[in-house]
């Protein structure tokens, strides 16, 4: 499904200006990262995109477009599309089965196609022999595969990500980015990838998005040439990722040092 | 590809989750506490044939005749009469009163203005200590077993109540979110979400409850009754038959132990999904 953003202006009724003028374009099946320093206002684009932010919150002017249809007017079909968010919102009183079914229950698949759909992504994702444990009992590497594959199981076209790996560490985290883009390969889902994280946009994203800090809005767009499927580990390693990441740095950096400065603090990261 | 597989501490379940099982060693020590104290009490009371009488049986009972009044009193026919009724007024004060909090506490949690405006007098309630009801509740409803069913229901009323209150309040909004990005309706949001949630409040006040329960029975059976182990307690207290005091005691005890575990082990069931930091106190 293709994706285009036009012209979004966000202001919360409390007085903070989130977006202005944010305009671009996910093409169909694309895996698109967007990066921003924290509090831009990348999350609160996912969120306007995924209708849950209601008019009483804040004044939204412009269109999102779904495969030419105006979301904003006509809503999202049920279903169709995923949200991953950087907290896992598992629900604790179900064990890791139960939770990748909830999708599916939701849509009122019947049982035991369910279960062999939860089944089948439990072993993609290496859970086989956690199906029945509670997420307090998994690490937190497990229970972001758990939230990826409960996504997954219903079978969106269009999946938002907001930091979904930002909570990991390093090793976990780019352990997750190698299986987020096999299985996106498999798939070809229409993923919008949010971080904070210029390396990880750089790893995942065909193309990357550049947001301003706040009010948010694209400053640029860069094609990342790496073919896929990438290993997030050799590439990290590669020439040309650094040369990459120190061209675009150059220009996010001015937003980042901003950032930094604003807090009194260098090179810190916190949640968008 | 490569998965780190980092197998969770395994969390133990059930009577496993006792994390401080005693070991044998503290087994033997509590037997050997507990029948050191039973037989000194005996002794102290003119017991065993020392003839070491300390106290009076009038004030201090013995223990042998202790348990042979037990014996008595359940051969009499009175026991059963008596537990019937304080267990009667016990659960179903329990089951009005869980009903009930759980009632209003719903109400309150989604009406935010309605439960500020109540809240001074919801407030002003729960810090009235229980026991001053009773005589006002004996005079609005009797002797017999509704003025206990109420207190009892009084008691638990509001611990249910706050704990459903806050389960409503507590419900987290990012997993409302969840439901609702997969397509889901306030159905499905009551079903995999609010529910759960409240639940999960309530099972955790169980506990309190049922001792709520029974401690409202036996005290609205002393201020005003005809039977229940309260009544006949105050009865043989009266009349200086303290090894029928002991006696009730001690079943009360055994009572309260029982209706106590059998709660910890259904919230232990229900909530088994909850870190064990949580599941303890």
């Amino acid at each position: 499904m293709k994706i285009s953003v036009e012209g979004l202006h966000l202001r919360f009724h409390k007085g903070v200006e989130a977006l202005r003028d944010v305009s671009f374009e996910v093409r169909s099946g694309e895996l698109l990262a967007v990066v921003g320093p924290s509090g831009c206002g990348k999350s609160t684009m996912l969120n306007v995109i995924a209708s849950l932010i209601p008019p009483e919150e804040a004044e939204i002017r412009g269109k999102i477009v779904i495969d030419g249809v105006d979301v904003r007017q006509a809503g999202t079909p049920p279903g169709s599309l995923g949200y991953v968010f950087q907290r896992d919102t598992l629900f604790p009183w179900r064990t890791v089965i139960q939770n990748v079914e909830a999708g599916l229950e939701i849509r009122g698949t019947p049982q035991v196609a369910r279960l062999k759909k939860a089944r089948s992504l439990v072993d993609l994702v290496g859970l086989s022999g956690f199906e029945h444990y509670y997420p307090h009992q998994i690490s937190g590497g497990m229970r972001q595969r758990t939230s990826l594959i409960r996504t997954l199981a219903y079978d969106p076209q269009v999946i938002l990500m907001d930091e979904p790996f930002g909570a990991l560490d390093a090793q976990t985290r780019m352990i997750l980015q190698g299986e987020l883009m096999r299985i996106w390969a498999g798939s070809r889902k229409t993923i919008i990838f949010v971080t904070h994280d210029l390396a990880e946009a750089i790893t995942l994203g065909e193309r990357v998005v550049l947001f301003s800090k706040r009010p948010g809005t694209v400053t640029q767009v860069y094609d990342v040439p790496f073919p896929h499927p990438r290993d997030p580990f050799a590439l990290r390693g590669s020439p040309e990722f650094a040369d990459l990441h120190a061209y675009i740095w150059r220009t996010l950096g001015e937003e980042f040092r901003a950032e930094a400065e604003d807090k009194g603090l260098t090179a810190r990261r916190s949640t968008a | 590809m490569t998965v780190e597989h980092t197998p969770p501490t395994r969390v133990p379940f059930g009577r496993r989750a006792l994390a401080a099982r005693p070991d044998l060693r503290v087994l033997i020590w509590r037997v050997v506490l507990i029948a050191g104290l039973v037989l000194l009490w005996e002794a102290a009371t003119g017991g065993l044939g020392l003839g070491w009488k300390v106290f009076e049986t009038a004030i201090l009972a013995r223990p042998s005749l202790i348990a042979a009044d037990v014996v008595d009193y359940a051969g009499s026919g009175f026991l059963l009469r008596d537990m019937s009724a304080t267990l009667s007024a016990a659960f179903l004060g329990l089951f009005f009163g869980v009903v009930g909090g759980m009632a209003v506490g719903l109400l309150f949690g989604y009406l935010t203005t309605v439960a500020a405006v109540f809240e001074p007098i919801m407030v002003a309630l729960n810090s009235l200590p229980r026991i001053t009801v009773a005589p006002i509740l004996i005079l609005w409803f009797g002797l017999d077993l509704r003025s206990k069913v109420v207190l009892s229901l009084f008691t638990v009323f509001f611990v249910i109540f706050f704990n459903t209150f806050l389960g409503v309040r507590n419900v987290d909004p990012e997993l409302v979110k969840a439901v609702r990005v997969m397509g889901g309706g306030p159905r499905d949001v009551a079903r995999m979400v609010v529910i759960p949630s409240v639940a999960s409040w309530i099972f955790a006040a169980l506990r309190t409850s049922v001792s709520f329960a029974l401690t409202g029975a036996v005290v609205g059976e002393f201020i005003g009754s005809t039977r229940g182990l309260g009544y006949r307690m105050l009865l043989a207290a009266g009349l200086l038959h303290t090894e029928r005091v002991f006696a009730i005691m001690l079943i009360l005890m055994a009572v309260g132990v029982s209706l106590v575990e059998v709660s910890r082990r259904v919230e232990r069931y229900l909530l088994r999904w909850r870190p064990p930091q949580a599941q303890m106190g």
